[in-house]
This record gives structure tokens, sequence and C-alpha cells, in this order.
């Protein structure tokens, strides 16, 4: 371990197979968790075991590509101020529960009180219908593990709160090594610009005012004209506020992902627990994957050698045994029949609707064209900026999820690219065009800072603490779709997850 | 019989890379199955990785490696060591951009015997006057700070015997940015017998340079500092490798 974070007085050396290795058990210790907690042994260990075995090999081919070449090193007087920082956002931004949180907060917390409080698999009763808790458990389960522990849903919240600071501390050094960010002085712009970037919503908001009736702006970081129209694309600041769950792992993943694109013999492995973290930011995570699978086949004209690639031994066996899983598992929430305003939909633009789509592009276009000159051979900044394009015309959840979340991963690379051009263009003309466009962005994010900051109560939270989402599990109530037909298996007979692979509950 | 390994580093040279990996491939391929071409992949962003995997099928003594992006001097000294691993007899670099003409090369291996190593000389550069005044510039340096003449120190065409090149490779410090410019220093300093052969360096053949004048002029910068401490140690007898180096 020394050798990996070598620690000095005065700076820490970070190298690659250092920060993977780190990562990787972030990211799959809580798919371990899982495997152990809610299914049956026989099935758990030897998925576990050839889990493990395919991580250490991946780990190896990792280390010998990597090891011992130019490491980054953060000083003391950037690593501790960032350690600092990380903990801040994590308090005001209510991670841990000390402070206000966010009105999402009441699902997230909920989740986390039943994963406490219940035994796993978690089944709820409700007026005769049965249902399993079904969802991202990804950020929850290792923090609700803590918490039985103690036997106190306090403690999974402060547990909760540590582990997405620890998350988001492996995220910012993954963006400090794709960024080549090797000094003090790029360190602090690299974490400056990815704090506060954002698309320049604030662009969109005045022309939306000028051109559309009735657009209600101003008051959110949404671009909504009705209940067909709502668009988002969140900045980096508002992800970590409404959805860290969703964004802190495939943001990691993403940082590996972006040094190591062509190790498509590993695609599966590195890509797939996003899935248990984040569905739409792991769809997301599929464009780049597929568009660059079909960028290797068309540069290398051998088709023999990309099916070898595809259908790597890691590839092969991670997808049967958690790929199979995790299908199994969402497969009896996906399968439910859902109404219609909660399920996948084109948007139409006809007529004048047409300036809503203009008007919320218009929020990306500038980076689109500033980041065009350095990057028009980068297949990131390609893929990132078609999905961005098109996802307006997409619409998923009561409140459009599907957009704001699958844009996750664009607008990082987004981001990536703008450090990038920020800290290494020569042009003094284009830099400063792209920190101005920064700066307009980054007015949604400071204004959600200082709701954060000037809204700190906890009184919101009492209530939360008693949120279970016991109380939505039953198809025939009165309830928002979103808590009916978001969390839930119905129909446990039917489902191959819970007939073969779960726990079963207490009573059987 | 005895075998060479050809270490090629390469960062996005996939206008160029299919061309010099294929002709670099005849040399080897002529010396049997256990010399080996091996170009490193310097994490390059375009698609260099996936065109040498390629490429990799058809020709069969072409070794592949791929690392996290280091820069010129790292990527040859984890070319070195991968070399020195495999029980190379000699080790020949080149670079990937095409500048060198392989059939020079066999000048070079008829007389190995003779020599620990043998270093190509770029009499006429024909790659632009801004590169022709930084090996001149380099040349003034090296005598001010170690006074040793060095004809063309940094040249991309050189040819070692194993053992002297693991000798001196264990002397490099980590991670240095001139790296073939150490050792040729090395080598000198503790007068070696080494041979400056002349050869022809042509234009890049394809692609863009990576390596611009500001970075040169920093490299450099950096380079005299390290040079300067390199020489102290010398003197003092104090490894090289053991001291201090910013990077």
């Amino acid at each position: 371990m020394k050798q990996i974070l070598n620690i000095k007085i005065d700076k820490i050396r970070i190298n690659g197979t250092g920060f993977f290795l780190c990562a990787i058990v972030y990211i799959y210790i809580s798919i371990f968790v899982f495997l152990i907690g809610w299914m049956k042994y026989i099935i758990s260990i030897p998925t576990s075991i050839i889990l493990l075995i395919a991580i250490y090999q991946y780990y190896k081919k990792f280390k010998k590509n990597l090891e011992d070449v130019q490491p980054i090193y953060i000083s003391m007087k950037v690593f501790l101020p960032l350690c600092f920082m990380v903990i801040l956002l994590g308090w005001i931004l209510g991670w841990t529960g000390f402070a206000n949180q966010a009105l999402d907060y009441p699902k997230h917390n909920a989740i986390l009180s039943d994963l406490t409080n219940k035994p796993w698999p978690v089944y709820y009763e409700n007026n005769g219908e049965t249902s399993m808790l079904t969802y991202y458990l990804g950020q929850y389960i290792v923090p609700s593990l803590i918490g039985k522990l103690f036997s106190s849903v306090n403690v999974a919240m402060l547990a909760n709160g540590i582990w997405a600071m620890l998350g988001l501390l492996l995220a910012v050094l993954g963006i400090f090594k794709v960024t080549k960010a090797d000094n003090s002085k790029k360190q602090i712009v690299a974490l400056g610009i990815t704090l506060f970037f954002s698309t320049c919503l604030v662009l969109s908001r005045v022309l939306g005012k000028l051109v559309i009736t009735n657009l209600p702006i101003g008051t959110e970081h949404w671009f909504m004209l009705n209940n067909t129209y709502k668009l988002q694309y969140s900045s980096n600041f508002v992800l970590l506020r409404w959805v860290f769950p969703q964004c802190i792992v495939p943001w990691i993943i993403f940082t590996i992902f972006y040094d190591n694109k062509w190790d498509i013999e590993h695609y599966v492995i590195l890509g797939l627990p996003m899935l248990f973290y984040a569905s739409f930011s792991f769809i997301g995570m599929l464009c780049f994957l597929f568009i660059m699978v079909i960028i290797y086949g068309v540069k290398t004209k051998n088709i023999k050698l990309l099916l070898k690639k595809i259908f790597s031994l890691s590839n092969i066996i991670v997808g049967l045994t958690l790929g199979g899983i995790l299908l199994l598992y969402f497969l009896g929430n996906v399968l439910t029949e859902k109404p219609e305003d909660i399920s996948l939909q084109m948007v139409e633009y006809s007529g004048s609707n047409i300036l809503v789509y203009i008007c919320f592009i218009l929020s990306v276009l500038p980076y689109t064209f500033l980041l065009f000159k350095r990057n028009k051979k980068n297949p990131f900044y390609w893929i990132a900026t078609v999905i961005l394009l098109i996802l307006p015309f997409f619409r998923m959840g009561l409140y459009n999820d599907f957009c704001m979340r699958v844009s996750i991963l664009p607008l990082l690379v987004y981001t990536i690219l703008s450090i990038d051009s920020i800290l290494y263009e020569k042009s003094k003309i284009c830099k400063g065009i792209i920190i101005v466009i920064f700066l307009i962005g980054a007015i949604t994010p400071i204004e959600e800072l200082y709701t954060s900051v000037t809204n700190m109560s906890v009184e919101f939270l009492a209530g939360n603490y008693k949120y279970s989402l016991q109380a939505g599990a039953n198809r025939s109530l009165e309830l928002n779709n979103d808590v009916k037909y978001n969390y839930y298996t119905y129909d446990l007979e039917d489902s191959i997850f819970y007939q073969y692979l779960a726990k079963k509950r207490m009573s059987e | 019989m005895e075998n060479l390994y050809i270490i090629i580093p390469a960062y996005n040279e996939e206008a160029n890379i299919a061309k010099v990996a294929t002709e670099w491939h005849e040399i080897v391929k002529k010396l049997g199955n256990d010399s080996k071409l091996v170009i490193i992949n310097d994490g390059s962003k375009d698609s260099t990785l996936p065109i040498l995997e390629n490429l990799q099928e058809q020709l069969t003594n072409l070794v592949v490696l791929n690392k996290a992006n280091g820069g010129h001097g790292d990527t040859i000294l984890y070319g070195y060591k991968y070399a020195i691993d495999h029980h190379a007899d000699y080790v020949f670099q080149t670079d990937s951009d095409g500048q060198t003409l392989p059939k020079e090369f066999w000048g070079f291996w008829e007389e190995r015997k003779n020599y620990n190593a043998i270093i190509g000389y770029r009499k006429n550069r024909e790659d632009g006057i801004s590169r022709v005044l930084v090996t001149k510039v380099l040349k003034l340096v090296l005598f001010g700070i170690f006074h040793l003449n060095i004809t063309d120190a940094n040249t991309p065409f050189r040819l070692i015997e194993r053992e002297t090149l693991k000798k001196y490779y264990a002397m490099i410090p980590e991670h240095f940015n001139l790296s073939n410019v150490m050792l040729t220093v090395l080598l000198m300093h503790n007068k070696e017998k080494v041979e400056f052969k002349e050869i022809t360096f042509r234009p890049r053949q394809g692609g863009k340079n990576s390596i611009n004048l500001k970075k040169i002029t920093k490299i450099g910068v950096q380079a005299i500092k390290d040079f300067r401490t390199i020489n102290r140690n010398l003197k003092s007898g104090v490894k090289i490798n053991e001291a201090n180096f910013e990077h």
C-alpha cells in the first residue's frame, strides 16, 4: 500500500495503479455486499469468487501497463484543502444529514433507512401486495451495512456522507489524472472547473424569455415549458446536491475509461458496475462504449480481432455472472407495466415549439464550438456532442430524469475538455472566451450553492428519518406514479431473481 | 544466434505507425524469431493502439506495449527495461515518425562487435532549422556542463549491447525526459567504446510533431538544471538515480 500511495510529508504521490486499485475497490465493494447480502449463498459465493479473479486479472493487466509511469503529485497545500472542501461539500449538500437536504432526499433517506432497518433482501407487505425493493442500491448498500452493525439510521446517514465524500475525492483525483493536472496551479484550476462547470443555462433563459411565451424561467435549473418539455442538463454542482448517488461512481468509472478507451477486453468489468449505481448514466456509458467499438473496427478493419476483444474471457464471464444477476434484478421493476407518463417517449418539437429545443441547446452550443478546434479528432468530443444534441428528443420519468442523467457523462467530457482547453490552449483569445463562457455557465451552480448555504436548517430532516418506501409499495394506492413504479418488484412469483436467486422472506 | 530488440516509442502516430512498423519488422524478422520489434504506445489519444493491435496479427515478431502517457524519454526507458528483462542481446532504438531509414541499420549491425554502442549522427537534418538549432544548443550545453564533445547526443538511432545498456539504464533517473541524451553522456563520461555513424534524417513522414519549440525550451531549461545536478553527482560519486530531480 505504501508503494501505491506513497505518503510523504509535503506531497502525495498517486500513480495510475494506485488510483485504479482504490477506484475499483470503491466501485465493487457495494456489489460484493449486495451479492452476499441479497442472494442465496450458493449463487453469491461462486459469483463473488469469479468476480474477484476477474478483477485481479484486470488489475494485473493495469499494473503491467501503468506501474511507475508518471505519477501525479499532489502537494499537501492542495490535498488538505481538497479534503476539507469535500467534507464541507458533503456537509452543506446534506449528504451526512447534518444540513438541509435537496427535495429529492426523502427518496435517498427512505432507501437508506429501509436498507438499515429491514432484513435483506428488503421486502414490503402493504395491503396484501408484496414487493421487493428494486433500485440502484450502489451508493446506499455499504453505508446501510454500517448502519445495521450499529442498529442506527443516524450512523448509516453519516456513513453515507463519508462514503460519498471518499467517492468524490476519487473522482476529483481521476479528473486530475485525465487532465494531467500535475502541479498545484493546474489542480486548483481543474478542481474549480469540475465543481462549477455547467452549460450556459443563463443564455437559454434569456433567449427563452424573449422568444417563448409563458416560459416559467429564472427560479430553477430546469428548462421547462409544460409537462411535455422538461429539459435539464444539470451542472456538476447540482448533480452533487440532487443526485450524488448517480453521478459520483459514473465519474470515477469514466475517468478510468477515458485513459483506456481501447481496452475493449475489459469494457464489461469496468462499465457494468455503473448499472448498479445509475441506470441512466449507464445508458450514456453504453453509447460511449458502443461507438468506441465501432471506431476500433473501422480503424483496424479486422472483424476477427474486434470480435476477439468483444468476446474476451473477462467480458463473457463478468457479463454472464454480474450482468445476468443485475439484469434479472432490475427486470423485476423494468418489466412492470407502467403508466405512459413515466415510460420512454419521443418528444416532438412541432411548430413554434422548436424554439424550446433551440433555446435549450443554446446552453450547450458555446462549448461545442469552442472545444471543436482542439478536439475535432477526439471521439469523446463527438460522442458527447451528439448525445447532448439528441437527448432532448427523448423523455422518461415524471421529471424527465432520462435527459438529465444520461447527460451526466457527456457533460463530464465537456468538463474535462474545458479544463484541458483552459490549462493548455495556446491562443489566449480562445482561452479567454472559454473562461468567460465557463463563468456565465457557473451562474447556475453558484445559485445552487447559494440556496444550499442559505438554507442550512435541518428541520426537513426529522421527517425524512421516518420516511420509508413501505407506504408506497402497493399499486392500488392513490400515489405519485414515480413512487409506485420506480422502486419495487411486484408479482414476485414471476420474478426469476426472486424465485431462484434471492434469499427468501423470513416468513417462508 | 544473437537477438535484437528494436524499441520504438509511439505517441499519436496513426498516420505513420503502420508503415514504420512494417519496415522495421522486416529487420527483426531477418534476425530470427528471438528478435522482436517492440512498439510502446505512450497513451496516444488517436488510433495508434488499434492500428498496432491489428498489425500484431500480421507481424509475428511485433510486440505492442501500452502505457499511460509519460513522454518520449520515459517511454524509451520503459522499452529499454522491457528489452533488458527479456534478455535482449542488443537493443536498437528509433522513433515512430519515419524520419530514419531502416536500411541504414545493417551498417550498425555489422559493426556491433567492435563497440559498446553505435549512435547515429545527423549531419544533415532535414526536419527544419529549429531542430538543427536545438541539436547545436544541446551540444554546447553538454560541453559546458560535462566538458564532453558529443557529436549528436539525442539521435533516435542507436544500437547498444545489452550489458552496457543494463549498466547505464540503472543510472538514469526515473521518468527522465532526455533519457537518450543522458545515456550518451554516461557512455562518453565512462569512456565506453562508442561510435558515431552518419545517418540520413528525413522530415517527418506524416502526422504532427507533438513537441513544439515551447515544449523543447521548457524541457531544455529543466534538463540544464538536471544535468548540473547529475554532473555534480558524477564528480562526487553519488549514484545519480538516487539524487532528487524535479519533474
